[in-house]
């Protein structure tokens, strides 16, 4: 199987996972390994970003939390970004202009995860969810039309971002996941190590920069096959015709 | 008579400053402030006391005063002595008897302690209650553990994993070494997880998420003012004539509850006709499901149910205006 129609798969996969309260199940215990809000009616998995801000809130030390987290880091890392996040998916299909990252404004996102961490401790509230994009969409409007939301401040807030979000995935590629994504922080810590991750023959690389063309994330994937901004989704394994890069799913023996 | 009219004045002066100095001294708060124990089950409440003034407090006792059904260990709960500017909890657990009907109580305590100023001691007598909740199934929703369940030997695990993860990423870094990094990897997955569940951090987590808070998520904007009535909502209200009784849905962490729960309560005191409840939805989530307090399985609060209609409001948005619109009266 082609391993773009692979990944659109497991993209819907990770789009049912994130409607299947239309069969009638209610909140599970599951904390979901992408950005999706646990306030979106049809929501059956709990936003890690959400928990997080809660977690924070009330002084708890994130046991449940932490394990889930690192277990996702672990077998993926931003590999959910790639294969399975809604809003990730989202921004794939915007990504119209492959742009080159700037690598020291892609740190931006654990500002993003910090600053998160920092207003939900300082403001005792999920100031986060206030702005999320995710949130926009799959919570704002859907009540709206519940009629529990109205259009007022907040609901302009929340249109708001996820305006200027929308206009930044079409000007850049994956703009959300590159530069803002608090999720895609948290798993960016576990990217060089996870058991999911690129690999490079360099006996077989002519350096045509043929992944670099097609990486949606702007890396240069024949040099930065293990960075922490990689999101695994495998464009620049198709774009190698010379089959320098593959996808692994084993621990790595190196650093 | 002309020592005794100053003995008589000196006397009076003496009854009315000890009169003064007879007030209370001692603050309290129940750690949580809310209780839900199963029949037949038990559950931990730490009160804490707080001495705020520049005496010292001896023998404060604390013993249960009822209702029937409900014990106390310790029984009596007993500090010694309290010192001026200083606070100290007592951990009570509280047993409920088997036969205790699925209800919401409240817990009587008796606080009986002494103060000297001088030579002059003073004996106070207070009554404290804490709403417990009696029902079948303990959701341990509320993410505030009891105090009194909390170890030293909470910090250990956390510091030794930062120990662990600091040092297996030295190792692999600088020597090369992968292998303790994932094994101490493996070890924080099954770690967190374990504990976690046991800690039944995953409910809380659940809970969290089970619940819409409207001003949580940016629907609407949170009030935490005290809500003042309009003159003529006022005069609207005096105008309502059938009765109505109505049911606010609340969480103890939704940030605009107390806004909703207030409206409805500066409401009701202008008028005989409205009843009000009061429904706690992380410990009564099926009473707010039979109410229809759900929007596609999300439980909405605040949320103000009239019972005679089944009409529900959510968040506070225009509250005022929309709270008549429910009753019913025009301004």
């Amino acid at each position: 199987m082609r391993l773009s129609l692979a990944r659109r798969i497991s993209q819907g996969f990770g789009l049912l996972l994130g409607i299947f309260g239309i069969t009638g199940i209610g909140m599970t215990h599951i904390i979901f390994p992408g950005l999706h809000c646990y306030a979106c009616p049809l929501a059956v998995t709990i936003c890690p970003i959400g928990l997080m801000q809660n977690l924070v809130i009330y002084g708890i030390f994130p046991y449940f939390w932490l394990g889930a987290i690192v277990a996702y880091g672990l077998i993926a890392g931003r590999g959910f970004c790639g294969w399975f996040c809604p809003f990730g998916t989202l921004n794939d299909l915007l990504s119209f202009r492959k742009v080159r990252i700037n690598n020291v404004a892609s740190y931006s996102k654990y500002a993003m995860l910090l600053g998160t961490i920092f207003a939900a401790w300082a403001f005792a509230d999920t100031m986060f969810c206030k702005i999320c994009p995710a949130a926009s969409i799959e919570a704002s409007i859907p009540y709206l039309f519940l009629g529990v939301a109205k259009v007022n401040r907040p609901f302009l807030i929340h249109i708001g971002t996820l305006g200027g979000t929308l206009v930044g995935m079409v000007l850049i590629a994956r703009f959300w996941c590159r530069y803002l994504c608090p999720m895609g922080a948290l798993l960016g810590l576990f990217n060089r190590v996870s058991f999911l991750h690129l690999s490079l023959d360099r006996t077989h690389c002519s350096g045509c920069v043929a992944c670099t063309v097609s990486c949606p994330m702007g890396l240069e994937p024949h040099k930065e096959y293990d960075n922490h901004n990689c999101i695994k989704c495998g464009e620049c394994i198709q774009a190698c015709s010379l089959d320098a890069l593959t996808l692994r799913f084993s621990p790595k023996r190196k650093p | 008579m002309k020592r005794i009219l100053p003995l008589t004045l000196a006397g009076i002066l003496l009854a009315l400053l000890a009169a003064a100095a007879q007030e209370p001294t001692l603050t309290f708060f129940f750690d949580p402030g809310e209780v839900t124990v199963t029949p037949g089950g038990e559950a931990g409440f730490r009160l804490v006391i707080e001495n705020s003034s520049v005496h010292e407090a001896d023998d404060v006792t604390v013993t249960l005063k009822g209702p029937e059904g409900f014990s106390i260990r310790p029984a009596p709960g007993v500090i010694e002595q309290l010192a001026p500017s200083t606070n100290e909890g007592i951990d009570f657990t509280l047993s409920a008897s088997s036969d205790l009907p699925h209800n919401r109580y409240e817990l009587l305590l008796q606080v009986v302690y002494t103060y000297c100023i001088d030579v002059s001691c003073f004996q106070i007598d207070d009554e404290l209650t804490l709403p417990v909740m009696v029902s079948e199934e303990e959701i341990m929703l509320s993410p505030i553990l009891p105090q009194g369940k909390r170890s030293p030997l909470i910090w250990l695990a956390p510091t030794l994993g930062v120990l662990l993860i600091l040092g297996s990423i030295l190792l692999w870094r600088f020597v090369g070494l992968t292998l303790p990094l994932y094994l101490v990897l493996v070890l924080l997955i099954a770690g967190g997880l374990t504990y976690g569940v046991v800690l039944k951090q995953h409910e809380q987590a659940q809970g969290i998420a089970a619940v819409l808070c409207t001003s949580c998520v940016g629907i609407e904007e949170a009030k935490h003012e005290t809500p003042k009535l309009d003159p003529f909502t006022i005069s609207a209200l005096a105008r309502l004539e059938e009765d109505v009784e109505l049911i606010v849905f609340y969480a103890p962490w939704c940030h605009s509850c107390p806004y909703a729960e207030a409206m409805v309560e500066a409401m009701a005191a202008q008028t005989e006709h409205i009843t009000y409840h009061f429904i706690n939805v992380d410990e009564q989530r099926d009473l707010a499901v039979s109410y229809g307090i759900v929007r596609s399985n999300r439980t909405v609060v605040p949320a103000i149910l009239r019972l005679e209609t089944g009409e529900v409001l959510f968040g506070v948005g225009e509250l005022e205006e929309r709270l008549l619109s429910l009753l019913g009266v025009e301004k």
